[in-house]
């Protein structure tokens, strides 16, 4: 592989995966500088592991790992890492639009809420259930059994479903 | 809500954000050509450091008992003391080996709980140590001390002693991450190795149930 095509085909796989990066970023950051690091981390290491990737599982699967490793570490560090990589002064993923919103502004606004309440793992599992993951992908990603992903899953949204009730009651 | 509404509900959210996400292709491509600080290098440089300094340590140890001129309670208890500072630095390469074997593409599971391990491996030097803390109290004996000592002083000595190996077994186990939802765990770990270390090993021990089919 040329260098050119490897960068240019990463390029390409970020282009497509860029939704994901940000959704990830903005489950385990609130503060806009640290989503923006975090998005520039998660790429880095995308980028540093990107020749790594094996073919054996799927290309998701490998992306889905690396993006939520590094956003589980990042969200245990306290302070901002920019000793790390050099700080970017603009996001490598930016809103074209910074008033984006949806018909149920208000209900994406709780659902959002409650993803960033939960604790790291639950939270990278209720991302990639929102996903549409299929269960043995996520087994593969987080390591556990089918059994075990059902099962957190099913506590996971009978908490969210309380907490929605709960709110329109 | 039901289960359909929510997914509905990020459906939309993720056409939304397709619609307006761009790539800034500038800082991608600065992103690829940047040569980076390796943060886990940076680690295993610390590690590796720590690992001299204990090996040096080791060896002072050795020979002050090598070379206790007779003196059996000198020469035993530092020599007690080089073996659990033996294991403390064995405790370090077993880190050093898991930092070698940590993997960012791994499963979440194993990538964290690896890291976390690593993170809490200054812990497990520290417990290592304060298991040594009665022999401490020994090393000055010496042979004429022990036979002319009268019995009060024995008494004393012995009760510091024996109170001293109580008190680091106790804080051995103790000390663990499997009791960090213990408060003064906690805040005894904090003040050891700061917020970052108990974080870490609260972490370990959720990952660890979390892999408990319940």
């Amino acid at each position: 592989m040329s260098t050119l095509t490897r960068d240019e085909l990463f390029l390409s796989v970020i282009e497509q995966n860029k939704g994901i990066i940000y959704k990830i970023a903005n489950s385990f950051k609130k503060d806009e500088n640290d989503k923006k690091d975090l998005m520039q981390e998660i790429i880095l290491q995308l980028w540093r592991s990107f020749d790594s990737y094996d073919e054996k599982s799927k290309f998701s699967t490998w992306m889905y790992r690396v993006a939520l490793n590094v956003a589980i570490a990042s969200y245990r560090k306290e302070k901002r890492q920019n000793e790390i990589i050099a700080p970017m002064p603009e996001s490598v993923i930016a809103l074209a639009d910074e008033n984006i919103s949806t018909e149920r502004e208000d209900d994406l606004n709780l659902l959002q809420k409650f993803i960033s309440e939960l604790k790291e793992l639950d939270r990278a599992l209720m991302l990639l259930y929102l996903e549409e993951r299929s269960g043995k992908e996520m087994a593969e990603i987080l390591g556990l059994s089918e059994t075990n992903i059902r099962t957190k899953i099913n506590r996971i949204k009978e908490q969210l479903k309380q907490k929605f009730s709960k709110i329109n009651t | 809500m039901e289960e359909l509404d929510i997914k509905q509900l990020w459906h939309a959210y993720d056409l939304k954000l397709e619609q307006s996400l761009s790539i800034n292709k500038q800082i991608m491509r600065e992103l690829q050509t940047q040569r980076v600080e390796d943060n886990i290098g940076a680690f295993k440089r610390n590690q590796v450091a720590g690992l001299v300094i204990g090996i040096l340590w080791i060896a002072v140890l050795a020979f002050f008992a090598l070379h206790a001129q007779g003196n059996i309670y000198f020469a035993g208890s530092i020599g007690l003391i080089a073996i659990f500072n033996i294991f403390a630095v064995a405790a370090y390469i077993r880190h050093l080996a898991l930092l070698d074997g940590m993997n960012i593409t791994d499963s979440i599971t194993d990538a964290q709980q690896k890291l976390a391990k690593i993170q809490t491996s200054l812990s497990l030097v520290g417990r290592i140590m304060i298991l040594q803390a009665p022999l401490w109290c020994t090393f000055w004996y010496n042979q004429y001390l022990v036979d002319h000592a009268g019995t009060q002083f024995w008494l004393i000595n012995l009760s510091v002693v024996t109170i001293f190996v109580i008190l680091s077994i106790y804080l051995f186990q103790k000390l663990s991450y499997k009791n960090i939802h213990i408060k003064w765990v906690k805040a005894f770990n904090e003040s050891f190795g700061g917020k970052k270390l108990s974080k870490a090993m609260e972490f370990l021990k959720d990952i660890e149930e979390y892999k408990i089919e319940s």
